[in-house]
């Protein structure tokens, strides 16, 4: 898509400038030589309000056909779902135990103590392990998030995977579901000004072979409803 | 004169006022003119704060204070120590604050909007002189209110120039409770200034043009004036309701937009965007309007299309109030609204398209004078043209999510804010200063000057693009504290010292607006052999504007026109009597190719 | 004797031209403005409202303004303060035919003030009352802040509008005197005129209010 766009405006904008530029020298003033008369011409208004018009319709087209793909499918029921909550400064993330379910989110019941807003008594959610700054995923496999924030706007951002979405508190975001094709570790960035200490919000990910994941969530404690976030506050804390 | 007239006056006594002396006359004066130099100065000094905040962020980016090394030794000796990062969101927010509310706003509307509207349609004065100068001094206090954030207890507001809820609406989360107040508080009143601003060029085009100055007579610059009027009417009161929420919300503990009490977040961002794209029109189509008027002038050239030129800003002026979405596209609105918007962006890009082409069709076969204003103009086609297409880009939702609250915005909108508001606002004052004061600005020194801007403007914006899509993110107070920016910070320092040179350039700038005053040739009553009303009278002109009320006979475009002496004819000339009728009103057929 | 002047008035009395004076039309097109700025508060309104859902407007516990059948007391009270509001329109009205005739519309400018202070006093009751029974700005979630908000909003409208009646019957308490001394009442209507504009807008923007604040 990008390049599809890249392709038009270059080729529209070498001959936007070259035209100028040509008229800019064809014309200038020399003694003599006299402007022409004239006030317009609509064949040429037409032509080229069409040419523009068939152009963005095409782009609207495409691009939108494209937006469904990326954002309306359904994530494949084998999912990996994983939830991400963001706070001042920092990133409360929650994986599924060995049931392979999350506890329900209410973004009601999400507030100081309880990051994900879960029902202590969800069976789903008592096997499910939590960390800080700290996002493993395994390679191959789609991830299905959840998002959402405790205090102000934050945004899940990875640069590297061309994903992007704002985590607006009072919601759950969870149409936003990916797969990783190749392993390596990288950033999550918080990208939606959060105040202070917005520009240091981020967090370890790495995506690893499947069996390095089953390995290193297994090593992880089950919390039913409270996470590291408050043990780890002081981590989230800025420097001034 | 006949009693008819005295009577006349008479009668409508109460509409009269006097022409103040001395500096008096600079504080407080009912002329339009006065009052448009007023706003010229005001935003000129504003220019420079906002401009001088850039060069602090700017200079933060490049050597940021923030990183601590592991030594516990700040990492950076270049590094200037008071920029902290609450400080580092504090500047860029009143950045853009100033610069688009003190700074573009009131120079292309408050500025020129006043100075050239009454002149150029032929008339006295405003419709409604003593309103026109209570909207300056309101909006002279708007801009000191929201400065004063700089001098309260936490600091200046610093949730950035979008303020979105509810950073901007927590005292506890963005720790700026005053700054913020003072902020949106400031917001409130410069909309006072806008509406004030908006209904008397309203009132005064439509009711007060001059004898035979029918609506297709009127030049570009009047009509893009006229169309922002109406942006301003309708966009801004949505942004003064948002803006007494957001006091109310901090210091009163109304629920707006906080989630936790049942408010809606994204309430704030639909209406801060329904103001807020109108808004990017408001700043971008006067410029377009002013340019349409030098690019003919100095082509000696009718404008190309005038009627499209005219319907195209109309139809802007329409859909900019249902794009705002294209704002919004990552903030989990409904996806199906979101294509919508994406559609209706695309559209709006038509009408731009539009006006692009019928710049060049002017330019086309012109025989064009390159002197500062002119070269301005060219610039500001350009450089509108680049920050269009980025434009497009980010219109498509699925790129968008890819560059969105990236540098690559960034460039984009210092495209078309540097590249076409200010640019135009130089082509503007190089091309009415001789009408304003009397004399002309050094051609030498203005061609340096543009020649520096041109340059440096690029070199200090071409490469955000590059580093927005390398992944580099916006209102970050250090890039380097992120390893994929690391191997782009060499482009950053190489952009903050484009930025200041940019800067400096400016000064030269000053350095020949101030001298010219005194020193500049003689302009006499029309320097550019143009044909619109303002230069049939003294420069500057009197108060009162026209001695006798002008009579027009055509239309604003009469350049080259064939079997005439002169390559220009006043609006005020009367048709030749020698000519038939038929010859005057169709103008000769132009061949295509 | 300005020329600027002569032009300017010269032009706003060209034939063919005015069905308005220029300030009635810079009125008009003000109030446009004004219609956004409330067109904003009702949009954040309805959108604040319908994301409660369904049953939680008003929330659960929260005084009972809305109206119901058989009306209670507070119902009553607003209904009629509603229409003495409306009233006054009319009373203005009113005052303006009468004035336009030559007398003074001292009776019905006077109405006016009148039934627009009682209306402020009456709604200046029923905050102090809310504020009694537990409402305010920061109370009930969103609902408290959008009710005190919008009639906040349109109070100070209100109150704008009367000081500008104020002035209209002093300025035909004046017209009368001089009518009882004998003499034509003289000098321009703008005054009352901008002042009639602004006030029936101010009435129609309630009827909205009204309608969704204490109806749907
Ligand atoms: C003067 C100000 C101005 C102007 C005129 C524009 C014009 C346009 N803008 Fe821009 N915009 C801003 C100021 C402006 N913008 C600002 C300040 C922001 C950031 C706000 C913030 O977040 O802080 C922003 C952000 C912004 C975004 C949001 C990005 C994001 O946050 O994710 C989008 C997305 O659609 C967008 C799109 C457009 C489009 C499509 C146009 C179009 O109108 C452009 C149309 C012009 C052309 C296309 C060029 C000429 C046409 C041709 C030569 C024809 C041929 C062309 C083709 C076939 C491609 N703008
Ligand atoms: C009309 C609008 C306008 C204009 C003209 C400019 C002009 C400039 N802008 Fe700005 N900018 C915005 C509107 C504008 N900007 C907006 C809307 C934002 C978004 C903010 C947000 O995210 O909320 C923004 C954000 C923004 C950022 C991103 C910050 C971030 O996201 O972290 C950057 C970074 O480089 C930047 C740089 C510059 C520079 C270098 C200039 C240069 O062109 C400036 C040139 C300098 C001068 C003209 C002044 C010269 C003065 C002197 C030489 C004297 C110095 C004096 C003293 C220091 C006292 N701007
Ligand atoms: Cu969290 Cu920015
Ligand atoms: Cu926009």
């Amino acid at each position: 898509m990008i390049y599809v766009i890249l392709w038009i405006t270059g080729i529209t904008g070498i001959l936007v400038f070259s035209t100028m530029i040509y008229f800019i020298v064809k014309y200038r003033h020399r003694g003599g030589v006299g402007a022409i008369h004239s006030h317009g011409n609509n064949t040429l208004e037409v032509v080229w309000t069409t040419i523009p018009v068939l152009i963005f319709l095409g782009l609207a087209i495409y691009g939108n056909e494209m937006w469904g793909r990326m954002r309306m499918q359904k994530a494949p029921a084998d999912a990996l779902q994983v939830a991400v909550v963001g706070e001042q400064f920092g990133w409360n993330v929650r994986y599924p135990g060995p049931d392979g379910k999350l506890g329900k989110m209410d973004s009601h019941k999400i507030g100081k103590d309880n990051p994900f807003g879960i029902d202590p008594n969800d069976p789903d959610g008592r096997d499910d392990f939590t960390t800080y700054n700290d996002l493993v995923f395994p390679v191959n496999r789609p991830v299905q998030l959840h998002l959402s924030s405790k205090d102000v706007i934050h945004a899940f951002y990875v640069p590297e995977f061309r994903l992007y979405q704002d985590m607006v508190p009072g919601r759950v975001y969870d149409f936003v579901w990916f797969r990783a094709d190749s392993v390596g570790s990288f950033q999550l960035a918080c990208n939606q000004l959060c105040g202070q200490g917005h520009y240091k919000m981020f967090g370890k990910l790495a995506v690893v072979p499947d069996s390095e994941y089953e390995a290193w969530a297994k090593g992880k404690a089950p919390s039913a409803t409270a996470s590291l976030s408050s043990s780890a506050e002081d981590v989230a804390t800025v420097n001034r | 004169m006949s009693t008819a007239t005295l009577t006349h006056a008479e009668a409508h006594s109460h509409h009269d006022h006097h022409e103040a002396t001395g500096w008096k006359k600079y504080l407080w004066s009912l002329d339009h003119k006065i009052i448009g130099l007023q706003y010229l100065f005001g935003s000129l000094a504003f220019l420079f704060v906002g401009g001088g905040l850039a060069l602090l962020l700017r200079w933060q980016l490049a050597f940021p204070s923030t990183q601590v090394m592991p030594d516990g030794n700040v990492g950076n000796p270049l590094s200037l120590a008071f920029i902290n990062p609450q400080f580092y969101n504090a500047l860029f927010t009143m950045h853009a604050t100033v610069m688009v509310f003190l700074v573009v706003m009131p120079v292309l509307v408050g500025a020129f909007g006043n100075y050239l509207i009454p002149l150029k349609i032929g008339c006295g004065d405003m419709a409604f002189p003593l309103i026109n100068e209570l909207s300056f001094w309101v909006w002279l206090a708007s801009g000191l209110i929201m400065l004063a954030g700089f001098f309260v207890a936490g600091g200046a507001a610093a949730g950035g120039w979008t303020s979105y809820a509810p950073l901007s609406s927590v005292a506890a989360y963005n720790g700026t409770k005053i700054g913020q107040t003072l902020w949106a508080a400031g917001i409130f009143i410069n909309g006072l200034a806008s509406i004030m601003g908006a209904f008397n060029y309203i009132t005064t085009i439509v009711n007060m043009r001059a004898p035979g100055m029918g609506f297709f007579r009127m030049p570009l610059a009047v009509w893009a004036l006229f169309i922002t009027a109406f942006l301003l009417l309708l966009a801004i009161p949505v942004l003064s309701a948002a803006g007494a929420m957001l006091i109310l919300d901090l210091n009163f503990g109304t629920n707006f937009f906080n989630p936790a009490k049942g408010g809606q977040p994204l309430l704030w961002q639909h209406l801060f965007w329904f103001f807020g794209h109108p808004e990017v029109y408001i700043l971008i189509l006067p410029a377009m309007g002013m340019v349409s008027d030098i690019l003919s002038v100095n082509s000696r050239k009718p404008v190309f299309g005038y009627r499209a030129m005219v319907y195209a800003m109309i139809a802007i002026g329409f859909l900019g109030f249902i794009v705002w979405g294209h704002h919004m596209f990552v903030s989990g609105m409904n996806l199906v609204l979101s294509a919508a918007f994406g559609v209706s962006t695309m559209v709006i890009a038509v009408p731009s398209a539009i006006k692009t082409f019928n710049w060049l069709g002017t330019i086309w076969g012109g025989s064009i004078r390159f002197n500062t204003a002119m070269l301005n103009a060219l610039a500001f086609v350009s450089m509108f043209v680049i920050g269009g297409f980025s434009g497009i880009f980010m219109a498509s939702t699925p790129v968008n999510i890819f560059v969105h609250h990236t540098y690559f915005i960034v460039a984009h909108f210092h495209y078309v804010l540097f590249g076409g508001s200010i640019f135009a606002m130089f082509a503007a004052i190089y091309f009415w200063y001789p009408k304003m004061f009397g004399r002309l600005m050094n051609e030498t020194l203005g061609k340096i000057h543009f020649a520096l801007t041109f340059i440096f403007f690029n070199l200090c914006f071409f490469p955000m693009h590059n580093v927005g899509l390398g992944g580099m993110m916006r209102r970050i107070a250090d890039p380097t504290a992120y390893e994929h920016l690391r191997a782009l910070q060499p482009i950053n320092q190489f952009i903050t010292i484009a930025a200041i040179g940019l800067g400096f350039s400016q000064l030269l700038f000053l350095y020949n607006f101030f001298r010219s005053l005194r020193h500049g040739e003689p302009a006499g009553k029309n320097p550019w052999e143009a044909t619109t009303l303002e230069w049939t009278v003294d420069s500057p002109p009197g108060h009162g504007n026209f001695a006798t009320t002008p009579t027009v006979y055509r239309g604003a475009y009469e350049y080259s026109v064939p079997g005439h002496a002169k390559d220009f004819i006043m609006q005020t000339e009367p048709p030749d009597p020698d000519l038939p009728a038929s010859a005057l009103a169709r103008s000769r057929p132009v061949p295509v190719g | 004797m300005s020329s600027a002047i002569v032009t300017a008035a010269h032009d706003s009395s060209a034939p063919g031209a005015q069905r308005f004076t220029l300030p009635k039309f810079g009125m008009l097109v003000f109030l446009a403005s004004e219609a956004m700025l409330f067109a904003g508060l009702i949009g954040g309104y309805i959108v604040l409202r319908l994301a409660q859902g369904p049953g939680n407007w008003p929330p659960p516990g929260a005084p009972e303004i809305g109206v119901k059948i058989p009306p209670t007391f507070l119902n009553w009270v607003m209904i009629i303060n509603t229409a003495i509001l409306l009233t006054s329109s009319l009373t203005y009205h009113w005052g303006e035919t009468r004035m336009r005739k030559g007398g003074s519309g001292l009776l019905g400018y006077g109405l006016t003030a009148l039934f627009g202070a009682i209306f402020l006093g009456v709604q200046a009751w029923e905050w102090l009352h809310l504020k009694h029974e537990g409402m305010w700005l920061d109370t009930y979630g969103t609902y408290g802040s959008c009710f005190f908000t919008m009639t906040g909003f349109h109070g100070a409208h209100v109150f704008l509008g009367l000081l500008a009646i104020l002035l209209v019957t002093w300025r035909a308490i004046l017209r009368q005197m001089r009518l009882f001394s004998g003499q034509a009442p003289t000098g321009s209507h703008t005054c009352e005129e901008l002042t009639g504009y602004y006030w029936h807008f101010v009435d129609v923007v309630w009827i909205f209010l009204y309608s969704i604040l204490y109806v749907v």
